[in-house]
């Protein structure tokens, strides 16, 4: 067997060039060019995550071919055939509505509108109520073969090494070296959003959150959920239900919590 | 580096990345073991430095065993190309086999979904559409699949990752 003991270095791959290109589902598909497949093997025999994130994306295409999903029909359709109701009940209302303004002859005087029920202003216990955390966001390690080598991450785990410990406010600082260390990895931010919005520091955790927001990760959603508390310990509740809102739209795992808050602060 | 913990951390991927190729057991555990001997040489001679590259090294091993034990089992015969031997892996019964714990916790996970997220990753992963053509299927915007689907796998990696470390002694 005869080989450079460097290997070939040709095609780099890494953690994010295998999830920003689809590079597992096209590997299992077999959709990968050669050097595309020679580097993501070349990548997940040394790596603990991506083999992890394989098998079990593997395993899900197996069981989903031998599930019977129930398949909605194409919504194109469903949404062109629901527009056309929308638009003959549409017609079938203007009509009646001119109708009727036809067959009156006798102007009315118009109803008054009904008073603004007078916006209520709830009590700092209420407040603390609506933005406290009834399950703070666990974290689940992954495991680096050989231990992690980038300076960020490294801080990033002792932040959450504190964490994992519920010692939220000593998380704080070197999470914050992580994320300065490295901007774009919106694990950091959220998990440092939570430590501050855990410790009481809420102007941080908004300025963490609306970090974690602006672009669609895989902590976006759980970012507008914490994000609306953060604003409700601010009594500012148009941004809380502006979040709220959001959460609700996504059909996330918070979208029942998200209705109940939205309920409750409708007054406010 | 502890040798026994190379052996642990890495004898699952080359077996998988083997047998991919190999399709049958024996054989593959045999290259697996072969491959794991050299790599445990190259370690103890200091020929690695640094282990950010082990996968590189791993491949190279394994692919020539491979390729060696192809001449030695049909003598006359040109090897074929890697990447072809790979073909119809994903639902092998060898695969099965292998990824049996990871399926039997995916079922569940799968189970705990909704019908949306079944649906979406049943296009990706079953039907192999590309995210352009999920967006169109179900009439929504790309961005908006593209979410979609980033959370359903979320939400299945959770549920999956919760099962597989209560099933850890």
């Amino acid at each position: 067997v005869k080989l450079s003991d460097e290997g070939d270095e040709r095609t780099k791959m890494d953690c994010h060039t295998v999830e920003d290109h689809n590079i597992i589902e096209r590997y299992i598909s077999e959709r990968l060019s050669g050097p595309e497949l020679e580097a993501f093997e070349q990548h997940y025999l040394g790596c603990n995550k991506c083999f992890a994130e394989l098998k079990m994306r593997h395993a899900a295409a197996m069981e989903l071919s031998s599930l019977p999903i129930q398949l909605q029909p194409s919504r194109s359709l469903w949404m062109a055939l629901s527009w056309r109701w929308a638009f003959a009940s549409g017609a079938v209302a203007l009509a009646l509505l001119v109708g009727i303004l036809y067959l009156r002859p006798h102007e009315q005087a118009r109803p008054e509108l009904p008073q603004i029920a007078e916006l209520q202003q709830p009590s700092a216990a209420v407040i603390g109520q609506l933005g406290s955390i009834d399950q703070i966001p666990p974290y689940i390690p992954g495991v680096i073969r050989g231990g992690e080598t980038d300076p960020a991450m490294i801080k990033f785990q002792e932040g959450m090494n504190l964490y994992s410990m519920q010692k939220y406010a000593d998380a704080v600082s070197p999470l914050m070296e992580a994320a300065r260390l490295a901007p774009d990895r919106p694990i950091i931010p959220f998990y440092l959003g939570i430590s501050y919005l855990v410790s009481g520091n809420t102007d941080g955790a908004i300025e963490q959150l609306q970090r974690v927001i602006a672009q669609d990760n895989p902590y976006s959603e759980e970012g507008h959920f914490f994000l609306a508390k953060a604003y409700l310990r601010k009594r500012n509740f148009s941004s809380a239900r502006a979040q709220l809102q959001t959460v609700q739209s996504l059909h996330d795992a918070h979208a029942t919590a998200a209705q109940d808050l939205l309920n409750r602060i409708q007054n406010f | 580096m502890d040798e026994a913990r190379l052996v642990e951390e890495y004898r699952s991927p080359i077996l998988y990345f083997v047998l991919r190729r190999v399709r049958d057991r024996t054989t593959a555990e045999e290259i697996t073991q072969e491959t794991l001997v050299i790599l445990l040489q190259a370690v103890r001679e200091n020929r690695l430095r640094e282990e950010a590259k082990i996968g590189a090294y791993i491949f190279g091993i394994a692919k020539n065993l491979i390729l060696k034990n192809y001449r030695i089992q049909a003598r006359e015969t040109e090897p074929p190309d890697l990447d072809s031997m790979a073909a119809g892996w994903v639902n092998h019964p060898e695969a099965e086999l292998f990824l049996e714990e990871e399926r039997k916790n995916v079922r569940r996970a799968l189970e705990q979904l909704s019908d949306q997220d079944r649906e979406i990753l049943h296009y990706s992963f079953v039907e192999h559409e590309g995210l352009e053509e999920v967006a169109a299927k179900l009439g929504i915007p790309y961005a908006a699949a593209r979410k979609r689907k980033s959370r359903a796998l979320e939400r299945l990696r959770k549920i999956f990752l919760g099962m597989s470390q209560k099933g850890r002694p």
